[in-house]
């Protein structure tokens, strides 16, 4: 209702027709789920880089396991693009034309985007922590990195949940 | 499927025979030697004292850090071809007693140091003529000898004054307005990098006056002291001294090069020696003894008693092998059959069993097999996983946990294949991608089940069934446990009622029969729970109260299995990333170039989702064994057994003789 508010008042300029257009909010979904989780990600790594630094600068045969700590909260990232490409997919982006889909329908698929890109970003920040702390478990006691990794993995299954839920719901949303 | 049985030994021996007892205890590695404490000796406790062996040891330690040294500086010198895949050397009992390998090995481990020592001599020597070198490079074309006076009356001085300084400056100065010369001569030697190298003459009266005109001109002031001749002569000199210093130091690197391509491996094979003979000194610190006799304590696996024995009888000693009491715990060790043991990585790395409890590795390993191949769930990454773990185990020369740790990646890596053929996916959607970009075909590898992507509900509904079916089996086991005990109204109690309950509820979606059934089951059980999980309080109210309340616990149940959905959330993150990489490199179209392009892409793409997908996998697989798995039943805690032997850290210990 706000919508069809909005684009009638801006009838007469006619600027604000896309906003009607169900592919306008469906790509822009698909584009925050990755835009959203991505920058998540992107942190989240820094983070535990930061912290594994200066680990390196010290040990730097402890180089192979920092990696795998600080590739833990990249996956947030790969779940947006994840979406943002099923989306890209059921939209006929790679196919001849694009599919037709309504404004209703539009909107859904917005919205269904919306977990993993929120909860992708926030959960790949929290996971880099604790994944930064765990580069304390290597410098004290080498042998129980993997227990640190575990701990880590634990607030990425919320990511999962999100990016499960984005998924059934742009799956069903777009036949 | 076992924690192995353990006996505590109890051995008092003569001290003359102690060296003896303990270095045939290492080679046999069988006993798991504790600490004894005075007080807990009671009455013979103020008999006793600890076993030092502080001396010894810090001899050994003394060789232990020159041999590492030796064995640093030996591996950055050393050029002789090493393959990857070379085998470990190995070595025996009768090298442990070889005094002569010893004594040469350690003598040429100093006889490197000494030589890295020279070298560096030489190194600043070499570094102090070249500096030398570039201070006299610009006097080259002074043709006046540097130590010399020029003659009676006058000096010489050589220094640096900026470029921008004319010489004219120096050898006038201004009075009124008026240039006037003075008794100075000056000459530009040469000019480099913004400086400008003169060389000064003037008679030894003015000197004051030209000092005071030099500090003006910011002058600085360059001696050679003891050198005589020329710049140019001296120059020549250095070069020759130069290279000889040069040609003997190659001379030294060659030859630490040549002792160490010859007693690196030497080296390395003799920390073994020692690091083993260490720990028989450290070991001493746990017996205690009196001044003809010793006490050890020490934990060994029941099935080794005849070799004990069979050792011991050897010697004068007076030795007790005893079951544990109820309120020790005896250290751990694990014993699988050759299909489970590898999974052993994945309850360690949880906490070891403790002794009364159980070892939940035969469970662990099929559902860790199921679970983490459903997850990565690809032909192709199967494949190449047990293909690459397989050539490592095989051609690699690893350390006992790191085989262990390929063991299990190699059995995963076949469920992933089985997986990634049931749900039709190989290296993503490679062999659809393909056919059509290149031959124009609709071939496609079809799932030999389903294909999750495309009916996840499906997928969804197998991964809680997996979840269901691994949460009985951890109820069972906990039921297990009860009835070895003799708890057997327990394990009806709170086993039992939840496995009916539990059992029944799904039953109720199939309908019909099986409705009535379900219904039938998921009621009793809940009946049975409510009159029985209050069993503890005293009270009738309480006893309802808490019954009702147990079955709050049915929401833990369901969150658990809910947790199995990330079966199928990573299994879409395996599939679906890989088919982005496929449609990026296919993108180009089906040219000779653009074949070229996704051949690359594919490789890189498919190497990355590889990695962070395995990785994934590995994380979640396990957490679905601590979490929801090994927190219906597990006893954790158990203390690792650590057995006195020997360990071969750069060589491979052959134990008979």
């Amino acid at each position: 209702m706000f919508l069809t508010n909005l684009t009638t008042t801006a009838a007469t300029v006619n600027y604000f027709t896309f906003l009607n257009e169900g592919l306008f909010w469906a790509f822009l979904g698909a584009a925050l789920a990755a835009i959203l989780a991505g920058i998540g990600s992107a942190r989240g790594v820094g983070i535990v880089g930061e912290a594994a630094s200066g680990l390196v600068a010290e040990d730097p045969s402890k180089f192979g396991q920092l990696i795998i700590l600080e590739a833990l909260p990249g996956t947030q990232g790969i779940y947006g693009l994840l979406i943002a490409f099923i989306t890209c997919l059921k939209l006929g982006l790679f196919s001849d034309s694009l599919t037709a889909i309504t404004l209703e329908q539009g909107l859904f698929v917005f919205i269904a985007c919306l977990p993993i890109g929120i909860v992708g970003l926030f959960s790949a920040i929290y996971q880099a922590r604790c994944a930064a702390s765990a580069v304390n478990i290597l410098i004290k006691n080498p042998n129980d990195v993997a227990k640190g990794i575990t701990l880590a993995a634990m607030v990425e299954t919320y990511a999962l949940f999100a990016l499960l839920i984005s998924f059934l719901m742009v799956n069903f949303i777009i036949k | 499927m076992a924690i192995v049985k353990m006996k505590k030994l109890t051995l008092i021996g003569l001290n003359s025979e102690k060296e003896a007892v303990l270095n045939d205890l290492m080679w046999l590695s069988a006993v798991d030697v504790s600490p004894i404490f005075e007080p807990d000796l009671g009455e013979i406790g103020v008999m006793v004292k600890r076993d030092g062996a502080v001396i010894a040891d810090g001899e050994f330690s003394e060789d232990l850090s020159l041999l590492d040294s030796a064995m640093k500086l030996m591996g950055t010198n050393y050029t002789a071809k090493k393959s990857l895949f070379a085998q470990k050397e190995k070595i025996s009992r009768s090298d442990f007693d070889d005094g002569e390998f010893e004594s040469e090995v350690k003598a040429s481990a100093k006889k490197a140091l000494e030589l890295q020592k020279e070298i560096n001599a030489f190194k600043s020597s070499l570094n102090k003529i070249s500096q030398n070198i570039s201070a006299l490079k610009p006097w080259v074309s002074l043709p006046t000898p540097l130590g010399r006076k020029p003659s009676r009356f006058s000096s010489q001085i050589l220094g640096t004054v900026h470029e921008k300084v004319r010489i004219e400056d120096i050898m006038e100065t201004e009075l009124d307005g008026q240039t006037e010369s003075t008794p100075v001569w000056a000459e530009t030697v040469s000019i480099g990098n913004k400086v400008r190298y003169v060389t000064v003459i003037y008679l030894d009266s003015y000197e004051k006056q030209l000092e005071s005109r030099l500090s003006e001109l910011n002058f600085s002031k360059i001696q050679f002291d003891g050198l005589e001749g020329t710049a140019a002569e001296n120059l020549a000199k250095l070069k020759l001294e130069l290279e000889d210093l040069k040609a003997e130091k190659e001379a030294l690197e060659k030859e630490l090069q040549e002792l160490s391509n010859e007693n690196y491996d030497k080296v390395r094979k003799l920390i073994d020696i020692i690091s083993n003979k260490k720990k028989i000194t450290s070991v001493r610190s746990n017996l205690v003894t009196t001044g003809s006799a010793f006490m050890l304590k020490g934990w060994f696996p029941q099935e080794q008693e005849s070799q004990l024995t069979e050792l011991l009888k050897k010697y004068s000693c007076y030795y007790e092998a005893s079951d544990p009491a109820e309120d020790e715990e005896p250290p751990i060790k694990l014993k699988n059959n050759a299909l489970a043991e590898p999974f052993e990585a994945i309850t360690e790395m949880y906490s070891l069993p403790s002794y009364r409890g159980l070892d939940p590795t035969f469970m662990v390993a099929p559902f860790y097999f199921l679970l983490f191949g459903m997850m990565l769930s690809d032909a192709g990454y199967g494949m190449v996983m047990t293909l690459a773990c397989f050539l490592g185990l095989k051609f690699l020369s690893l350390g006992k946990g790191l085989r262990r740790m390929l063991k299990m990646f190699m059995f995963c890596g076949i469920s992933t294949a089985f997986w990634g053929f049931m749900f039709g996916t190989f290296f993503g959607d490679a062999v659809g991608v393909v056919a059509s970009t290149y031959f124009g075909s609709e071939i496609a590898l079809k799932p030999l089940w389903f294909d999750p992507v495309a009916d996840p509900l499906t997928m969804l509904v197998v991964s809680f069934a997996v979840g269901f079916i691994h949460i009985l089996a951890g109820l069972g086991l906990k039921g297990y446990m009860m009835i070895k005990r003799g708890k057997w109204l327990d394990a009806l109690f709170d086993v039992g009622f939840w496995m009916i309950l539990l059992l029944g509820v799904p039953m109720l979606i199939f309908g019909g029969v099986f409705t009535t059934i379900g219904s039938v089951m998921a009621i009793g059980g809940a009946v049975g729970l409510i009159a029985t999980q209050g069993r503890s309080e005293k009270s009738i109210i309480k006893k309802i109260v808490s019954g009702v309340m147990s079955l709050y616990d049915v929401t833990g149940y369901l969150a658990d299995i809910l947790s199995y959905s990330r079966i199928l959330a990573l299994g879409l993150s395996t599939g679906v990333i890989g088919s982005v990489f496929n449609k990026l490199g296919s993108l180009g179209g089906s040219g000779f170039i653009s074949a070229i392009v996704f051949i690359i892409i594919f490789i890189i793409g498919h190497v990355l989702n590889f990695a962070l997908c395995a990785l994934g996998s590995y994380v979640h697989a396990s957490r679905l064994q601590f979490i929801e798995f090994f927190g219906k039943f597990y006893e954790a805690g158990g203390q690792r057994f650590n057995a006195l032997g020997v360990e071969g850290k750069y060589t491979e210990i052959i134990k008979s003789n």
